[in-house]
């Protein structure tokens, strides 16, 4: 495998995603001295998050993420290649190292079922994929817990909500899921993955369906997690 | 670069090529060279601790790239093909040979490849394995059906006909089409006639006729429910045949700066692309890749793979597989990726036009767009059309500048308007070509929605017509080009790498400006080193041009004037003026003919000058004096006054260019000389330049040749003689030879002519008196020069 992987380095060779840094075949997506940038939000930082973003409407019990989305240039580059650059293998990636930071925590909930966070149709037709479903992958491939995707379903587009305040997300995205397999998650403790949580709202009304839909308990967690007065994301420009 | 190995390779593996077509430096041993240098570098490489392992690595990998680009070329180049017989013609010969591949089928005419096994002629059976070209003409439709079935690929058939030598380079600048069939494996022409046959020997299925059958299949189609334009516009972009979209369409395609349309680009391989995206987007990533995938191998088969469409593809799954393997796609790579498979395939590739012009555009895109885009984003333009409408332009600039060399170099032209024209031509063929690729997939479902997208393309294709003929047909639509080499070409192209980084470098706008003027002049400048005039200003050049059968002789004056005496035949189907005469004039920067002669009213001499009349550049005119029981001289007198060319008849003349004089040695008051045959009647033309003079008689025979010795004697001495009636036995008397006295002489004739012309007599007339022969049918055209003292006969093929 080590062998086809320098083979094909040579055709299609990798580079860092931030520094692009030519990888070699050990290495994935970032390069070691990347990697060491990366730091992870503290459990203090984590609980006063949640506060913030899901205790008022209580359908979320815990929450965890892996990463700091502004603050962690590599990170950034990470999603942005997933999510812009259409890379899925960086998903899975992040899903492994996310399940490797919050190995314990995640274990602690003793969840039964990792669920991403769908993606409209029409969203999903024009990225070719849900990017959070490859997150929810690699977390399912590190700790072993199961993943399905089209449990839940988006009914309703929305617009990128970027621009959009706290109140306003709120707004948008009432009712845009619905339940679509009720049966696998009554009385069952579920992981909802997003990339990234701003401010929370989407997590908040997929965990509202799951709920009264029968779960048991619903946790969320995201790859990176973002202030809500986060505001990015001209898309980068990539060479097609 | 360091980053991509590919890329690198690849450049060293092109300039290993480059070297061995140069240098020719490859013998047998290189591959000793090699396997040694290999078997060096593996030991290094397994060495763990050898001392700068990578700083002696790197150059000896390289070496070994180089050697093998060089090696793999050498040995390609050692199977050329060439011409298999001595004769130029082989009549009625009874070909033996397996079907290898077959064109689309055109109206009434067919052409196929065929693998030769051995020929039976008159003289008895020759053996000889090579491919030949056969060519199919006036075919009723039952007949061509008939064919057809029996053509297939992998059959083996008998065919009769007579088998030539392919037409190469005969006058100076001219496509060399021999050399074109031998780089392409074809090393003689079939021609099959009406009293030929074609029978079926055995059958064998091939895999290829699936191909085969799937392109005329389409090819059907089209024609079924398009219009012929239509039709031949969609053969011609989707299946790669151009053999119905004619000259000179093709000619304003090219004035207009549009004529990679007409080539299957990588930009319809992108159009491909997007249709199976935007077909498959429903499906799952892996699904919707391999459907992709399968589209595009699909399309290069359709196609016969040409190099534009082979790099698109193998960039466009270049793209998929990085997708797919979660790794970057990078163009510089990708385009490397192709070019290597390309060039490991046939080496040969990196001379084809098609390649050259297809990999020069793309690389110049990715490598110039981004700066134009950061430029345009740097105005901050708020409106979003004008943005893309820049954008736009920026890419197709982008191409021109890429291919400009290559453009220039195989078109000779220089298109202005291209920008414009590419804005409206590029969405309008994105239209055309999906317009007819749903035709096709409708078809099977439905005739009736087919033909509805089918009259839709029809009138799509005829506005794109409309439009490039309005854009094209101007004169202002482009620059004629001649004097441009390959060293010009390498010069601009260091020039615009040198400028880009000297650009970036230059802070201030007025010193951007400045050097951009400079360096637009030290180009201006550059390429003009190299240029030199084959008909030079200053001296008396007499250029016999070869037409085939006929005459056609070119005279340029010491003072810059021309004349031009006859211009060969035309038929339907060869058109001496448009084809050869007026391109070669382009070629030579001669805009027009000051005195066009015609010597007298036979088809091979006259009848080329029709299309020149239409084109305006015949200033003035010479003729015979007009016989009126002659049908074709009446209607050629009428044809002259309706174009208002003025016209004279032959008499006593002399005509002074500068220091040169031409004298017309006619008499037309003479009844011994009226009274002769059209031949006899010919312009004779005595041409004096200081001590030099040339002699040219037209088509006259023995009884004005007397009636000229008697009435000029002397006068008729000349340098060089234009040996009368392309040395036919009526003409050349001993006499005549005895009066003019020439050193040198030169005969035009077609190449194998059913005149036998010229005669065994004639020759040996002139040999014997040591006169230097020079023939158009053995070596084209032929050039002689004089200064006024001496005559120097020209060698244009060096």
């Amino acid at each position: 495998m080590k062998f086809f992987n320098q083979i094909l380095d040579f055709f299609l060779p990798r580079i860092c995603v931030t520094c692009n840094f030519p990888l070699n075949a050990n290495q994935k997506l970032l390069c070691p001295n990347c990697v060491t940038q990366i730091s992870s939000p503290s459990p203090e930082v984590l609980q006063k998050e949640y506060e913030r973003k899901f205790l008022d409407d209580s359908f979320v019990n815990d929450f965890a993420a892996a990463f700091i989305f502004k603050s962690e240039k590599a990170i950034q580059d990470v999603v942005h290649s997933l999510k812009y650059q259409r890379r899925f293998g960086s998903g899975v990636w992040l899903g492994k190292m996310a399940g490797d930071i919050l190995q314990n925590k995640i274990l602690n909930w003793q969840a039964d079922l990792i669920l991403p966070v769908p993606l409209h149709t029409l969203k999903k037709a024009e990225r070719g994929f849900n990017q959070s479903y490859f997150i929810a992958k690699g977390i399912s491939k590190q700790l072993g817990v199961k993943t399905k995707p089209g449990v839940i379903k988006r009914i309703k587009f929305t617009e990128t909500q970027t621009h959009l305040n706290s109140l306003e997300r709120k707004a948008n995205i009432r009712n845009a899921f619905k339940l679509k397999k009720q049966k696998l998650i009554k009385n069952k403790s579920i992981i909802l993955i997003d990339d990234v949580v701003t401010t929370g709202a989407t997590i908040n009304e997929c965990a509202r369906i799951l709920k009264e839909g029968g779960a048991l308990k619903v946790f969320a967690l995201s790859a990176a997690l973002a202030d809500y007065q986060f505001t990015s994301s001209r898309e980068p420009k990539h060479q097609v | 670069m360091n980053r991509f190995p590919v890329v690198n390779s690849i450049i060293i593996f092109c300039f290993g090529i480059l070297a061995e077509s140069y240098f020719k430096f490859i013998t047998d041993k290189t591959i000793f060279v090699i396997g040694t240098l290999l078997i060096v570098s593996t030991i290094i490489f397994l060495i763990k601790k050898f001392p700068f392992k990578i700083k002696i690595l790197n150059p000896l990998i390289y070496t070994i790239i180089f050697l093998m680009g060089a090696l793999h070329f050498g040995l390609d180049k050692n199977d050329t093909v060439s011409y298999p017989f001595n004769t130029a013609r082989l009549k009625n010969a009874a070909v033996f040979g397996k079907v290898k591949s077959v064109e689309l089928p055109q109206k009434n005419k067919l052409k196929f490849l065929l693998s030769v096994d051995s020929i039976h002629t008159q003289k008895g059976k020759i053996k000889r394995k090579f491919n030949l070209l056969c060519n199919l003409k006036e075919l009723s439709n039952r007949k061509q059906n008939a064919i057809l079935q029996k053509i297939r690929i992998g059959n083996s058939i008998k065919i009769s006909g007579s088998i030539y030598k392919p037409r190469n380079r005969r006058n100076p600048g001219e496509f060399n089409y021999e050399e074109y069939l031998n780089r392409n494996d074809i090393a003689a022409l079939l021609s099959f006639g009406r009293k030929d046959s074609l029978s079926l020997i055995e059958e064998e299925p091939n895999l290829y006729n699936i191909v085969a059958d799937a392109r005329f299949e389409i090819n059907r189609i089209f024609k079924e429910l398009n219009n012929e334009k239509a039709s031949g516009f969609l053969k011609g972009i989707l299946l790669a045949d151009r053999g119905e979209i004619d000259f000179s369409t093709r000619e304003k395609f090219v004035n207009a700066g549009v004529v990679h349309i007409l080539a299957v680009s990588g930009l319809h391989v992108g159009f491909i692309v997007l249709i199976f995206i935007v077909i498959s987007s429903r499906f799952n990533l892996y699904i919707r890749s391999a459907i992709t995938i399968i589209g595009l191998l699909a399309f290069l088969i359709i196609t016969n793979s040409p190099a534009s469409v082979v790099r698109a593809s193998i960039m466009g799954v270049t793209l998929i597989i990085t997708f797919l393997l979660n790794r970057k796609f990078n163009s510089y790579n990708a385009l490397a990726i192709a070019a290597l498979i390309i060039l490991i395939i046939d080496p040969m590739e990196l001379f084809n036009p098609g390649f050259q012009l297809s990999f020069s555009a793309v690389l110049s895109i990715v490598a110039i767009y981004p700066i134009f885009s950061r430029g345009i984003y740097k105005f901050g333009i708020k409106n979003q059309w004008i943005n893309k409408l820049l954008l736009f332009f920026s890419v197709s600039l982008a191409a021109q500048i890429g291919t400009l060399p290559f453009t220039i170099l195989y078109f000779n032209k220089l298109s202005i308007i291209a920008l414009f024209a590419n804005l409206i031509v590029i969405p309008l063929v994105a239209i055309i070509v999906s317009t007819g690729i749903v035709t096709l997939i409708f078809y099977p479902i439905s005739k009736w929605i087919a033909g509805v997208y089918a009259y839709a393309n029809d009138v799509l294709v005829s506005w794109l017509h409309y439009f490039v003929n309005f854009a094209g047909g101007t004169s202002i639509s482009h620059i004629n080009i001649f004097q441009f080499s390959i060293l010009d070409a390498l010069i601009f192209y260091t020039l615009i790498i040198l400028g880009f980084y000297l650009y970036r470098s230059l802070l201030s706008p007025k010193a951007k400006v400045l050097f951009i003027i400079l360096l637009s002049l030290n180009f201006a400048l550059l390429i003009q080193l190299d240029n030199s005039k084959l008909l030079p200003d200053n001296k008396l050049s007499i250029m016999a041009i070869d037409i085939g059968q006929g005459d056609a002789t070119l005279i340029k004056f010491q003072n810059n004037q021309t004349a031009l005496v006859d211009a060969g035949n035309a038929t339907k189907s060869f058109d001496n003026g448009e084809m050869v005469i007026y391109p070669l004039l382009q070629r030579l920067e001669i805009d027009s003919i000051d005195y066009g002669f015609i010597t007298h009213v036979d088809a091979d001499h006259y009848r080329g000058f029709f299309s020149l009349f239409k084109k305006g550049i015949i200033k003035k005119l010479y003729k015979p004096v007009l016989d009126r029981s002659l049908n074709k001289d009446l209607r050629l007198d009428s044809l002259i006054r309706a174009e208002k060319i003025p016209l004279k008849y032959y008499h006593n003349d002399i005509i002074s260019f500068g220091n040169v004089r031409l004298y017309v040695l006619n008499d037309s008051t003479s009844l011994k000389t009226m009274n002769l045959s059209t031949n006899d009647k010919s312009g004779i033309f005595k041409i004096e330049y200081g001590e030099t003079s040339f002699l040219l008689t037209g088509d006259a025979g023995f009884k004005i040749e007397k009636y000229l010795v008697n009435k000029f004697n002397k006068f008729l001495n000349s340098d060089v003689l234009k040996v009368g009636h392309h040395g036919s036995k009526h003409s050349t008397s001993k006499g005549f030879l005895d009066a003019v006295n020439p050193k040198m002489s030169f005969i035009s004739a077609g190449v194998i002519n059913r005149f036998n012309h010229p005669t065994p007599e004639v020759i040996s007339l002139l040999e014997s008196r040591d006169i230097e022969i020079h023939r158009t049918d053995l070596s084209g055209a032929i050039i002689y020069q004089s200064d006024g003292e001496q005559i120097e006969f020209i060698n244009w093929r060096e």
